[in-house]
């Protein structure tokens, strides 16, 4: 048992602080509002549709072809196979985006290029297309305050691992809209409600360095610390059931007790409920016996000498020698009444 | 009733020894002992009823975050293969494409295994053509099904189970990719690939770790009627849980704090010994206090 409690001890000097800050953040996703938690307060759906002239499309085999010799002539460093063709829009008009590499998931990294579908000429997503896109599905009060383009990593989406133009909005939530650079793709809304949602999620993944996954190596040695601190408590809990420290009051009983001095002379009585341990129960009737730990049978200062002898529990077996367990000293934290006749106080 | 009162009197004489002598001083301040002793019993007393949700917390956050989540979500059961479009291949126009499926939305020339298609949606249907024929291919064969599977599976590829399911999805794959085949391989963790029959695209994968991942986010946050983590159950253990933290914080703070003014004042080991009767008995030390 000293070792189940020196773990959980320093257990919990470790993690304590953490662990008070996953109740806290796990309590606030509980009660949080989900939907602004997401962000979306503004968004819309883009409700541009396509409009096609199926005998002005080139065949995507000519945007093949046109990709490879605009790749060969101006950037050579880019291979120029294409594994997707999808014939797609932008404000209602044709295009063909052609996926040179193709990422798990869309988060994931992936790298495009798009043509006019009538024509075949290039198109790039520049600041100007992509908040006309942004706007598309924005439906706040706010104007458009800047546009920037976020090549490295976009700080409201962790996961994004492609660039993104950032457009920001001034509204009284500062929303910020992402559009994929490279595809015009919608990568999502973010607003000061989501921040912060995302500053708890943050310091309940312990994710300090923004990489949007729980898998940093702090929280897993946090989370194999936690593990020692829950399972020491848990058996110092089930200790604690099994030496009848959970007594409810509901049900007690009283009885008389002699009291004496440490020189054993009788210097009074009091009445002791028998669901209370000795120390509380003494504590009541203004007999205050010195505790530093609070009772928790863990700094051993709250000796008293109990005749009958009484059961001896785990704390006193560490605290108390062999010869004063002999004699009858204990805990007063440890011990309640039972069929004790007499406890004597020994200052 | 005279006898009660003299020892009243005798009990408050008593007291007042004790107030007075010099072991009173192992007393912390009254407001501290009654905030420790608070604190005790909160943390005692919650942790009973608590307790085995905070092991349940602890076992299930510790699982998610030990396995890395794109392993979990199997990530790694798929090569992702980027099969490179060949002029050569593309025979059937889009025109006509578009002339025999004038609905067709979302249209996309890629490729099953190393052939190229066209992908394609009507209303909520999809539709796998060929690019080289203009021949419809979905819903694909139990063949091509299974030669897409092992194409993209990065395991040995040894087939322990295949199945069609048309409704009532698994807990795992969504209903809207539905109908799928169900390809399970005979490996470590009991991967299963889904295969879309009507894009003949990968829908879906598992393996054991994830289906286990799945439960034990549920019992995280102790989601046990669907009702996802705004739970009632999860508001009350969570907002007492706080207070259990937080008194079992103040109980710590006592012990590193008091063991140590404990220590270096009032319970020196040799000074305990001579001093009087009782603590000539050799009063065992608090030792993690003396380090």
């Amino acid at each position: 048992m000293t070792l189940i409690k020196k773990i959980h001890k320093w257990a919990s000097i470790i993690v304590g602080l953490q662990v008070l800050i996953w109740l806290s953040s796990g309590f606030y996703f509980n009660v949080m509002d989900h939907k602004k938690a997401k962000g979306t307060q503004y968004r819309v759906t883009n409700t541009y549709k396509m409009i096609l002239e199926s005998s002005k499309l080139i065949e995507p085999k000519q945007a093949l072809e046109s990709n490879r010799l605009l790749e060969k002539s101006e950037f050579s460093k880019s291979s120029n196979s294409v594994v997707s063709i999808s014939l797609s829009h932008l404000f209602g008009q044709p295009v063909y985006l052609l996926t040179h590499e193709k990422g798990l998931y869309r988060h994931f990294k992936n790298s495009y290029s798009m043509a006019d579908a009538y024509t075949g000429k290039q198109i790039t997503i520049d600041a100007e297309l992509a908040e006309k896109l942004a706007s598309a599905t924005y439906s706040g009060p706010g104007k458009v305050k800047s546009v920037t383009l976020l090549e490295k990593s976009v700080d409201d989406f962790p996961k994004e691992k492609n660039s993104a133009w950032q457009i920001n909005y001034a509204d009284e939530l500062n929303t910020s809209v992402y559009i994929e650079a490279g595809s015009g793709r919608l990568i999502g809304h973010s607003n000061d409600d989501k921040r912060f949602a995302d500053i708890l999620f943050m310091l309940h993944f312990m994710d300090y360095a923004s990489e949007g996954n729980f898998n940093s190596i702090q929280i897993i040695l946090f989370a194999f610390i936690t593990l020692w601190l829950t399972l020491t408590g848990f058996i110092w809990t089930i200790k604690l059931g099994f030496e009848g420290q959970y007594q409810l009051t509901l049900f007690s009983n009283k009885r008389i007790v002699q009291l004496l001095d440490k020189d054993h002379q009788p210097i009074g009585s009091v009445s002791l409920n028998d669901k209370t341990n000795l120390l509380d129960g003494l504590t009541k009737n203004q007999i205050y016996i010195p505790s530093v730990c609070g009772g928790g049978g863990t700094c051993g200062s709250c000796r008293i000498l109990l005749s009958p002898q009484a059961k001896i529990t785990d704390a006193e077996y560490e605290k108390l020698s062999k010869f004063q367990l002999e004699k009858g000293y204990r805990l007063s934290c440890q011990q309640f009444l039972a069929d004790i006749e007499s406890i004597t106080i020994l200052n | 009733m005279v006898e009660s009162l003299i020892q009243r009197m005798e009990v408050r004489v008593n007291k007042d020894q004790i107030q007075e002598s010099p072991m009173s001083e192992r007393h912390v301040e009254k407001s501290n002992s009654s905030l420790l002793k608070a604190a005790r019993k909160t943390h005692k007393w919650l942790m009973l009823f608590l307790g085995i949700q905070f092991v349940i917390w602890s076992v299930t956050g510790a699982y998610m975050v030990f396995f890395n989540i794109d392993y979990i979500h199997g990530d790694s059961l798929i090569k992702n293969q980027q099969v490179k479009l060949v002029d050569s291949q593309i025979n059937f126009s889009i025109k006509a494409l578009l002339k025999q499926y004038p609905q067709a939305k979302n249209i996309q020339l890629e490729s099953f295994i190393h052939q190229a298609v066209y992908r394609f949606k009507v209303g909520k249907d999809n539709y796998l053509v060929s690019a080289i024929s203009g021949e419809l291919l979905s819903p694909i064969s139990k063949p091509d099904a299974v030669a897409l599977a092992q194409f993209e599976y990065t395991g040995s590829g040894v087939i322990s189970h295949i199945e069609l399911i048309t409704e009532n999805p698994p807990f795992e794959l969504r209903a809207s990719v539905l109908p799928a085949w169900r390809i399970n391989f005979d490996d470590f963790g009991a991967p299963t690939l889904y295969v879309s029959a009507t894009s003949g695209k990968i829908v879906g994968k598992r393996h054991e770790f994830w289906r286990l991942f799945d439960w034990i986010f549920r019992f995280h946050v102790m989601d046990y009627q669907d009702s996802e983590v705004d739970n009632t159950l999860l508001f009350w253990f969570s907002l007492l849980g706080i207070f259990a933290g937080l008194s079992g914080l103040i109980l710590l703070y006592f012990r590193l704090l008091h063991s140590r003014l404990l220590n270096s004042r009032f319970f020196s080991k040799d000074e305990a010994e001579i001093n009087n009767d009782d603590s000539s008995l050799g009063l065992k030390q608090n030792k993690s206090a003396q380090k």
